[in-house]
């Protein structure tokens, strides 16, 4: 049996997987099964403007957080409405090459602004050396609020969803988009506000790795594939499932880490996502694609 | 019975360069319910879709009392002005509670809203009762039901009803007219298709009857039913 | 149209045997910028086959080009196989690994089919970064002393050979069939299409062709490391010089990829990240101004403009 700390420390890191899942899963079911592919790449955008800002106002990376969100959710719902829309009537797939262009912009504006080497925003928190016990295990005390702001985001969102117009009006258009026009619901706007929303959780989950691991501005990739594998696993459209999904995902890559080395953590979860895409293609959880 | 609410000049429509609708002229006075008759494939959803927007005439004008040019603009727009569409096939929301569809895309204040919920749950108390049941649980008679209170929650105009006794049984049916004459009593005008054309005309005041994408005859139900030769031509009854 | 045909097929030989004895009087920087566009009309065409025709959108084509890469290091190198056995088993391992996935991936429709070819790309590099054998993360000398211009040869046969397949199979009747799947997979299927099997076939001819191309690649460095076989680099280019070029455009490829090459080796120089950032700019403008790409476009425009003299 491993030891109850690489556990936790998965279920903690996984938390954070399943919220990014969740955006990735939001703007798919939302915009006519698309798939965002620079989803990652807004999630490293935001860990780099949380970087900056903090590191020149001295303020807390959390605190920075407040303003990089709202920043990516802005990017996000101009990246929409913008240019998707008008792509997307189309087929699901043509939105892709686009994505892989902005991915592109995204990843190589960062390296012009901030380089290549690896950076993290541990140094800016001091509070990420602190360890806690939990459970009869020391761990950082970083893996914690980690684990709790994405269960705290996850709530909010679906509060948002569920009690809210905006929220109605996502679900709505997602499920039958023209007869939710047909009901008055602006169905590009709604597309903006649910893109603009799956960025802004792909944000939150970057700042959070951020502050535990380093990055580097190619990571929108990995980033991306491990979205997606959270709901390959937990099935599309399920909170709950993406959720234990990104916790398999960051259990497995904990233990990959701790019994064959860290450079195997990424090659276990790739795997993982193509076992389950070969033997069970609806998720662990059952939703049909 | 006076007020030309909805009127559509000389409309041609096409799918993918086959034109399916020709020259269509129609109207709607305030408070009025017209019945369009005609067979399968003869361009009545292709006309009702026109008009709520989700296609669109490549000739020819609609106008919203009058004044208002409604042909250019798209379908949550002129759902906005009060002209509403429910759609065939009873299409409902199903991963949402029937409270939950009552309240999409509503552009209502908070108080008319909970007005408006109130006169529907009134019209059809069965979706009070399952008003926290997910929509996709509700029976097929229930559904419609729910379409069509979905479409009264935005306070409409006019309400364009599409197809609306598809697969139900005769006494849903029944139960549904009740309720449209009532909903029309109520003030809101309303353009009804169906597959069962008598019973369509026996609540409407006035009806068209389009055969392959012409409109070809207007004039009162009355009229409509009483004409022998017009039910055998076109109504298929002797 | 046949006086056209001729045009086309003279000016193909004349530019051939141009091609063919440049390395006897081109300076070498242009003839590694040759070289460079031959690697990418590979890929480019076997993305308007798979992509383009087929409407599989095949996001890890990175992956073909770094198993190519590796596999060839492993026979030519670690195992010292001779070169062209090597070179033609690095294809096949890339046909094998494409059959291997083939029954998962066709399963998956739109943007699962594409995401899982990424995932494949990843899990791929993932290893290679991992696996000693090849020197992991740091990557293995290719140990093959081939002159510079027999490189150059082999990837112009490569090039050439990929147009006249493209060709040959979208005017066969698998093309056609391609198509129907390109435009509906559905109604491809209700008319009697075996789509599986069309698409496979499509599917190996690209994955036998790119894996090629990589192993070909990686001989003008001498060296290959996971970073450089699997990046998102080939994935970037290919799609901004399909854009340019059109995306179910033959003939176009080529312009797309010689504009691509002209702008990574200007930027080379100073900023070398640069001439990513201005393909993703490409992509993403030419997807808004003109969805078919740019080059269709341009020419719809000229023949507009000839036919008003």
């Amino acid at each position: 049996m491993a030891p109850p700390e690489v556990i936790l420390m998965g279920t903690f890191t996984g938390a954070i997987y399943g919220l990014i899942g969740i955006g990735l899963s939001l703007i798919f079911t939302g915009i006519r099964n698309m798939i965002n592919l620079a989803h990652g790449h807004l999630a490293v955008l935001a860990a780099y403007l949380a970087l900056t800002l903090s590191s020149n106002s001295m303020l807390d990376p959390l605190i920075c957080a407040l303003l990089v969100v709202p920043i990516v959710f802005a990017l996000g719902a101009i990246i929409q409405y913008g240019a998707v829309n008008r792509l997307i009537y189309r087929s699901p797939t043509i939105p892709l090459i686009l994505f892989a262009g902005i991915a592109s912009i995204i990843e190589n504006v960062a390296l012009l602004v901030w380089h290549p080497d690896p950076r993290s925003l541990a140094p800016l928190a001091p509070y990420s050396l602190l360890t806690v016990s939990l459970l009869g295990v020391r761990l950082p005390l970083i893996y914690l609020v980690g684990f709790l702001i994405s269960l705290g985001s996850m709530l909010i969102l679906y509060t948002f969803l569920k009690h809210t117009d905006i929220g109605r009006a996502i679900r709505a258009a997602s499920e039958d988009p023209e007869y939710a026009e047909c009901l008055g619901v602006d169905t590009k706007k709604i597309y903006a506000y649910t893109f603009g929303i799956g960025g802004a959780l792909a944000a939150i989950a970057g700042i959070m790795v951020g502050l535990i691991y380093l990055f580097v501005p190619s990571d929108g990739w990995p980033y991306t594939i491990l979205s997606f594998g959270v709901i390959v696993l937990g099935g599309v459209g399920s909170m709950r499932g993406a959720f234990v999904g990104g916790v398999i995902l960051g259990i497995s890559q904990q233990l990959s880490a701790y019994y064959l080395g860290v450079a195997y953590q990424y090659f276990v979860g790739y795997i993982l996502i193509l076992a389950v895409l070969a033997l069970r293609p609806q998720g662990i959880f059952g939703m049909r694609v | 019975m006076s007020e030309l609410l909805l009127e559509l000049k000389d409309i041609s429509v096409s799918y993918d360069e086959i034109q399916v609708i020709w020259d269509a002229n129609l109207n709607i006075k305030r408070g009025e319910c017209v019945s369009l008759i005609g067979v399968n494939g003869s361009g009545k959803t292709t006309l009702l879709k026109t008009i709520a927007g989700v296609v669109h005439p490549f000739e020819g004008e609609i106008w919203f009392k009058g004044t208002i040019r409604i042909d250019k603009l798209s379908a949550h727009q002129i759902a906005a002005l009060g002209i509403i569409y429910v759609p065939e096939g009873r299409r409902i929301f199903t991963k949402m509670t029937v409270k939950e569809n009552l309240l999409v895309g509503n552009h209502l204040k908070k108080s008319k809203r909970k007005e408006m919920l109130q006169r529907v749950y009134e019209l059809f108390p069965v979706l009070k009762e399952r008003e926290n049941q997910m929509a996709g649980t509700l029976s097929g008679g229930e559904q419609q039901m729910l379409a069509i209170a979905r479409g009264l929650m935005a306070d409409p105009e006019i309400l364009l009803l599409d197809e609306i006794s598809l697969g139900l049984s005769p006494i849903v049916v029944e139960q549904l007219y009740e309720k449209i004459k009532e909903i029309n009593e109520q003030g809101v005008s309303i353009l009804v298709v169906d597959e069962i054309p008598l019973r369509c005309l026996q609540v409407s005041h006035r009806g068209y009857i389009i055969r392959s994408g012409r409109i070809v005859f207007e004039g009162d139900s009355s009229d409509l039913l009483n004409n022998k030769d017009l039910r055998k031509i076109y109504l298929g009854t002797d | 149209m046949d006086k056209k045909n001729r045009y086309i097929i003279g000016s193909s030989i004349v530019a051939i045997a141009l091609l063919t004895l440049a390395p006897y009087f081109i300076p070498l920087y242009w003839m590694a910028f040759l070289f460079f566009c031959f690697i990418y009309l590979v890929l480019t065409e076997m993305w308007v086959l798979v992509a383009g025709f087929t409407g599989m959108v095949l996001l890890g084509i990175g992956g073909f080009v770094g198993i190519g890469a590796y596999s060839f290091v492993i026979f030519s190198t670690c195992l010292n196989w001779p070169l062209w056995p090597s070179l033609i088993l690095s294809g096949i391992i890339g046909v094998i690994i494409a059959l291997a996935v083939s029954s998962t991936i066709f399963r998956m429709r739109g943007a699962y089919f594409a995401m899982s070819t990424l995932v494949i790309a990843n899990a791929l590099f993932a290893w290679f970064s991992t696996w000693s054998y090849t020197g992991g993360g740091a990557g293995i000398v290719v140990n093959v002393k081939l002159p510079i211009a027999i490189v150059y040869h082999i990837a112009l046969i490569l090039a050439f050979a990929s147009i006249i397949i493209v060709t040959f199979v979208v005017r066969s009747n698998l093309g056609l069939m391609l198509k129907a799947i390109g435009s509906d997979e559905d109604a491809a299927l209700t008319v009697g299409v075996n789509t599986y099997t069309c698409k496979l076939y499509c599917f190996l001819i690209a994955s036998f062709m790119i894996s090629l191309a990589g192993a070909i690649y990686f001989l003008y460095p001498g060296f290959v490391t996971p970073d450089a076989a699997f990046s998102p680099i080939w994935l970037i280019n290919t799609l901004t010089a399909a854009s340019v070029g059109g995306w179910t455009n033959i003939g176009g490829a080529i312009i797309g990829v010689i504009f691509i090459i002209t702008l990574q080796q200007f930027f080379y120089v100073n900023y070398p990240g640069l001439s990513m950032l201005i393909n993703g700019i490409i992509i993403v403008v030419i997807f808004l101004i003109s969805p078919r790409g740019l080059w269709p476009a341009i020419r719809s425009l000229i023949e507009k403009r000839l036919k008003r003299f």
